[in-house]
């Protein structure tokens, strides 16, 4: 038991989460969620819009606290963020105030490190992610894929062992966002950290991921959890790729939209009364 | 390259042209002795090479002045960005302070001559306090909005990568910060010498250039007020030019960072 128990990294118990002041009065994000997430494990998760995504992955870096269950991290309690959980934002969030060097820097900084053996440590990540060239240059000069490189860049730095991501790339331009993919599968290679990562496009997590948790709106959570068998690299327009993505899809249709479920679209004359803007405009309808 | 000289040197014109025209106006129709550009001119011209005024050289009006300035404006500086990062950090201290500011900043600049002299007597303390407390609350209240303007996600990045306490506040939220805490800076240091000036016509301090206006008008010297109030705004000018615009330069322009704290 203890060999095994030792593999996972995150557990989280029957979590819920309410939004609201001090968790208890505002509408119910996130019910009974019982997940746990091995070491090394790439996890993509997908959902509709609104269903509490971001707000497990909120959680699970510490930002927010549940307001009901229990939630592990490598045997201990998560208490808050920490360096030991990196987050890539769907923003880069670079401090624009501090060269890109410097941002990697950063939190190199805060593990108590002196300030030489950081620069030389923050270069050679830049170096990891293709952007040592752009050292010295300031955040707003960069591109939105080189920003986001430099944010994964900062993260690696930390040596993680979970890499929590919010949708990373889904700000950037297709072409960006493949390369930026491939990339991530490289120093995921490199590295091996647990990855978190929070996807609306079904193809993204196809192509990225050991395990797809998919998530529906309290109090359905978790609606589906479930394993890609294909080896990695894996190719984007393969027909086994093709029907990992079906799949997917079909789980996703079963789900409510961010609206719930559409009414019966009705013939033209038939206009309900929630259509009229105001009952005198009825009238004289 | 002249076209822009000349632009830059328009409105200073069209200033003077007003100014001569008010001189001409009053002269002639109140038969008192408005100082023309010109002779206001001569008179600082005299008063910097050297001339007396009320028992002192203008240089020391000017230079006891600044020094009042800057105590004054130095101590709001500390407590008022000091007082706008914890409070923009800390909602309790938030809660149960910010009112009070909001009171402060109701409160024009020279009531507080008779808590001033009641506090520290006449003098140079009095002056000091009065400055820092006029020049305090817009600084406070300004860094305290750059503060709660911040990108959360910015704030949880620095968290998220170890950092808190005092690095969260010196290495994100002052600097994040920056624009709101400028602008603050500004209006307190104009807040700041108006209540200066007029501190120093009443509170009886002897030298300063606000001493210097009020008695020459007593002895109907109006020359020498009007350069007075002329090297009083030069004072202002150089001051922007010479720390807030390189201020600025070397830092939101250089980082992008909008003024809107975002």
């Amino acid at each position: 038991m203890v060999p095994f128990k030792r593999r996972l990294m995150i557990t989280i118990g029957n979590l819920r989460h309410r939004y609201g002041a001090n968790g208890s009065t505002g509408p119910v994000i996130l019910d009974d969620v019982s997940l746990s997430l091995e070491k090394g494990e790439f996890v993509c998760v997908l959902g509709p819009s609104g269903c509490g995504k971001t707000t497990l992955l909120n959680l699970i870096a510490g930002f927010t606290t549940p307001s009901a269950g229990t939630l592990f991290f490598n045997g201990e309690k998560i208490a808050g963020p920490g360096p030991d959980r990196g987050v890539v934002f769907q923003e880069a969030t670079l401090f624009p105030w501090l060269t890109v060097l410097k941002n990697v820097a950063f939190g190199l900084e805060q593990q108590g490190k002196k300030s030489c053996a950081c620069t030389e440590a923050a270069m050679h990540y830049l170096e990891l992610v293709g952007m040592a060239a752009h050292a010295d240059a300031y955040p707003h000069t960069l591109s939105g894929g080189m920003k986001q490189r430099v944010a994964i860049a900062r993260v690696l730095a930390l040596e993680p062992d979970v890499l929590l991501m919010d949708e990373p790339f889904s700000a950037l331009d297709a072409n960006t966002r493949e390369r930026l993919q491939k990339e991530l599968l490289r120093l995921w290679g490199m590295f091996k950290p647990t990855v978190f990562y929070v996807t609306h496009s079904v193809e993204e997590a196809a192509f990225l991921a050991d395990r797809v948790i998919i998530m529906g709106p309290a109090p359905q959570s978790i609606h589906a959890d479930k394993h890609i068998e294909l080896a990695h690299p894996r190719e984007r327009f393969s027909p086994e790729m093709g029907e990992v993505i079906q799949a997917l899809r079909r789980d996703l249709d079963t789900l409510p939209c961010c609206i719930g479920p559409m009414p019966p679209i009705k013939g033209e004359q038939q206009k309900g009364p929630l259509l009229c803007p105001s009952p005198e405009l009825s009238e004289r309808l | 390259m002249a076209k822009t000289i000349l632009g830059k040197m328009l409105p200073f014109l069209i200033f003077l042209i007003l100014w001569e025209g008010i001189a001409v106006t009053v002269q002639l129709r109140r038969h008192v002795a408005f100082p023309t550009p010109w002779e206001v001119a001569g008179t600082l011209a005299s008063l910097l090479s050297g001339a007396q005024l009320s028992d002192a050289p203008i240089m020391r009006h000017v230079g006891d002045s600044l020094l009042r300035w800057v105590n004054g404006f130095g101590i709001a500086s500390v407590i008022g960005i000091g007082y706008g990062l914890l409070a923009g950090w800390s909602k309790k201290l938030r809660d149960a302070t910010l009112p009070i500011l909001h009171i402060l900043q109701l409160v024009p600049g020279l009531a507080w001559i008779p808590v001033a002299i009641l506090c520290f007597g006449i003098g140079e303390a009095a002056t000091v306090a009065m400055i820092a407390v006029t020049a305090f609350t817009p600084i406070a209240l300004n860094v305290l909005s750059g503060v709660r303007q911040l990108d959360e996600t910015l704030l949880r990045a620095a968290r998220m990568m170890g950092a808190n306490g005092r690095t969260l506040l010196i290495r994100v939220m002052l600097p994040g910060a920056l624009p709101a805490t400028l602008s603050g800076l500004r209006i307190g240091l104009g807040n700041g010498w108006r209540v200066l000036v007029a501190a120093e016509m009443i509170v009886g301090t002897g030298t300063g250039l606000g001493y210097a206006i009020i008695q020459a008008r007593w002895t109907l010297d109006y020359q020498a007020a009007f350069a007075c109030i002329g090297i009083i705004c030069l004072i202002g000018l150089t001051v922007e030019q010479l720390i807030f615009k390189p201020l600025e330069k070397r830092t939101i322009d250089r980082w992008c960072l909008s003024s809107d704290g975002s």
